[in-house]
């Protein structure tokens, strides 16, 4: 299995809505999958990760205009407004989960009805045979009974096996990329571990690409071979995950981490970030995080701080990147 | 500091369901909350974690068991004595945004407890919104604005301002920050651990998330089906759990660095469900050292280290 081949290749996503001349939704956005690994979307509310991940779909409202300097897939050149094409990527290309599995479903038919609907989204499959392959999916996803559950409908299942459909339903045209978008967001934690597990096991054995969406830095811990951290349209930081979190090289990643109480002293004050996201109208020239920095400096806020530099495998866009360490010594609580 | 200030013996719940079916959701609660500490109430969804709350708050009668509130017996109050006493104990919801009136500007949402029980002079009310306002951190001319022009960390600011316009005791907080970024999140928690420093308020603090409870509470309640099946201070119960549930449940914490990764014993199956609890212990179908004599007997509550209680049959009491 070539475990290093690219299978998505985006280089200079921008996303607007209203009209082609508006200010970027997402802007700038840069990245690439391969096969075999999880890449990790990480951000809060509004930091454009789940418009992003719609958009490799053809998902995206009427109202949105996609275009990137280049969008390649399997080696596949294919123009981000074409939804057509991107359409045909479904399936077999790209597959996606989302964080309300019962939302997901369509409550009034059974399990099996949706997903032989699914399977024979592909030509030439008689039912008999999708009934036997949809079987054979909820098997690989760990389901019980998987031949009596086909004849189930969602309300008799509970969350995690909800999700548990959701993947096998994903999975059940071999997707080259699997888009979970905070699949584990409304569950139980020992139900999330569960699930997560289930999607590293699909990783590896079938060697699907994972974009995994989420808010949560701890299923980033668990989970990411690879990290992008996402603030208000851009990428602010990525790289691989062990030196995103030994090292971050962003105000942003770093505020992230300290806010979170994992990582904080029992009952003092956590290190909260100011302010919230800035509006889309609202966004300031140069970096858009500044005006909640503790370590802002009047160069951040000039045209040109929000370029990216890549050392290596690791990218930033924080003009005070390489002072961090420093800075944060000198403020340590 | 340990003096009690709310306190339940053997409170249960039952709901009828129906077709002469009920619900236990939950079992013979015995917990007390001392002036001025936090006590966390963690569990997965179903066990009774919510409900227990309602229950704190008198929002749904117990069906058995007793509340006591400063010493005086709450169980069976009703009409102005009731009302009276629900001052002493006011609620944080989850979603603020909900939780909120849509048409009420968030001075006058403020206002409205102070207005309900005829607090001192309009002037005063007006007053104490405004300072209100301001002690939960919102910039004053938020006053005006409607919640639809509020964040989800500035509305969960304003369901705080608006449980403490009655100088309560307690704050009844379920789930509060869960429905928020982390980055504000940690915003709100600081407001109320800042609270409860500056007006020696208890607190009961409902949540899913281990991590937050570790960070924010004094001691906790672990319930699994309706019944505690762990209680004790936050940092022994959280770093060093007795009880099976609790192990696993901390167990299924994602880790906060990756290099911490390690194959985990995950818990198998779901929680049973509460319409047909399985017999004695209720976490045994799911329990990793579970014997047959866990099937026999509902394990009862008892010490098991210091200021640790458990139950589980196969821990030694101590």
């Amino acid at each position: 299995m070539s475990v290093n081949k690219k299978i998505l290749e985006v280089k200079g996503l921008n996303i607007r809505f209203g009209s082609a001349a508006a200010a970027p939704t997402v802007e700038d956005l840069s990245f690439d999958l391969r096969a075999g690994e999880t890449l990790c979307l990480v951000g809060e509310s509004g930091s454009g990760k789940s418009i992003s991940a719609l958009s490799l779909l053809g998902l995206l409202p009427e109202s949105a205009h996609a275009t990137a300097d280049q969008f390649m897939f399997d080696g596949v050149e294919i123009d981000p407004k074409d939804t057509k094409s991107l359409k045909a990527l479904r399936g077999e290309g790209v597959a996606m989960i989302f964080q309300d599995p019962m939302s997901s479903l369509n409550p009034a038919f059974t399990i099996g009805y949706q997903m032989i609907e699914a399977i024979r989204l592909a030509p030439n499959i008689s039912k008999q045979e999708a009934r036997q392959k949809a079987i054979h999916y909820l098997e690989l996803v760990r389901i019980a009974d998987a031949a009596k559950r086909m004849d189930g409908y969602p309300h008799q299942l509970s969350g995690g096996m909800r999700q548990r459909v959701m993947i096998a339903m994903a999975l059940s045209r071999n997707p080259k990329v699997l888009i979970a978008d905070e699949p584990t967001t409304a569950l139980d934690v020992t139900i999330q571990a569960q699930i997560l597990a289930l999607i590293d096991d699909i990783k590896t054995e079938l060697g699907t690409a994972v974009l995994f969406i989420t808010h949560d830095l701890g299923v980033v811990a668990e989970t990411a071979d690879r990290v992008a951290v996402m603030y208000a349209g851009r990428m602010v930081e990525a790289g691989q995950v062990a030196e995103v979190f030994d090292n971050p090289q962003h105000a942003y990643t770093v505020g992230l981490m300290r806010a979170s109480p994992r990582t904080a002293a029992r009952q003092r004050r956590l290190n909260d970030i100011p302010g919230s996201v800035p509006e889309l109208r609202d966004r300031p020239l140069g970096c858009t995080f500044a005006p909640r920095c503790a370590f802002m400096t009047p160069a951040c806020q000039e045209l040109g701080a929000e370029k990216t530099v890549q050392v290596g495998t690791h990218l930033s866009r924080c003009i005070r990147r390489d002072e961090l360490g420093t800075l944060l010594g000198e403020t340590h609580v | 500091m340990s003096e009690a200030l709310l306190e339940t013996k053997e409170l249960s719940k039952t709901f009828n369901i129906g077709k002469g079916k009920s619900l236990k959701a939950v079992s013979d609660v015995s917990l007390t909350l001392n002036k001025g500490e936090t006590l966390a109430i963690v569990g997965e969804s179903g066990c009774g974690k919510s409900t227990l709350a309602r229950l704190l708050l008198r929002l749904e009668q117990a069906t058995s068991g007793g509340i006591e509130f400063d010493g005086n017996d709450i169980s069976e109050i009703s009409g102005a004595v009731e009302k009276q006493w629900r001052r002493n104990v006011q609620m944080v919801f989850q979603d603020p945004y909900t939780s909120l009136n849509p048409r009420m500007i968030a001075h006058d949402a403020i206002r409205e407890p102070l207005d309900n029980y005829a607090e001192g002079t309009k002037q005063e009310r007006n007053q104490k919104a405004h300072d209100l306002l301001h002690r939960v951190g919102l910039n004053v001319d938020f006053g005006q604005r409607y919640p639809h022009e509020l964040s989800g960390g500035q509305c969960q600011r304003l369901g705080i301002a608006r449980a403490l316009a009655l100088n309560p005791k307690v704050l009844v907080a379920d789930e509060p920050v869960s429905a928020l970024d982390v980055s504000i999140q940690a915003q709100v928690l600081n407001l109320m651990m800042d609270l409860q420093a500056d007006l020696g308020i208890s607190i009961v603090f409902v949540s899913h998330d281990l991590s937050v409870v570790r960070h924010i509470s004094d001691r906790v309640i672990v319930m699994y089906l309706g019944r505690i099946v762990e209680e004790g201070p936050a940092d022994i119960v959280l770093d060093t759990p007795s009880h099976p549930y609790t192990k696993a449940l901390l167990d299924s914490v994602p880790i906060d660095h990756p290099s911490k990764r390690r194959s985990k014993t995950l818990l198998s199956g779901e929680v049973a469900s509460p319409l047909n609890p399985p017999s004695g212990c209720a976490f045994r179908t799911r329990c990793p050292v579970a014997t047959d004599q866990c099937a026999q007997t509902i394990p009862k509550l008892r010490s098991v280290g210091p200021k640790v209680s458990a139950a589980c049959i196969l821990l030694e009491s101590k």
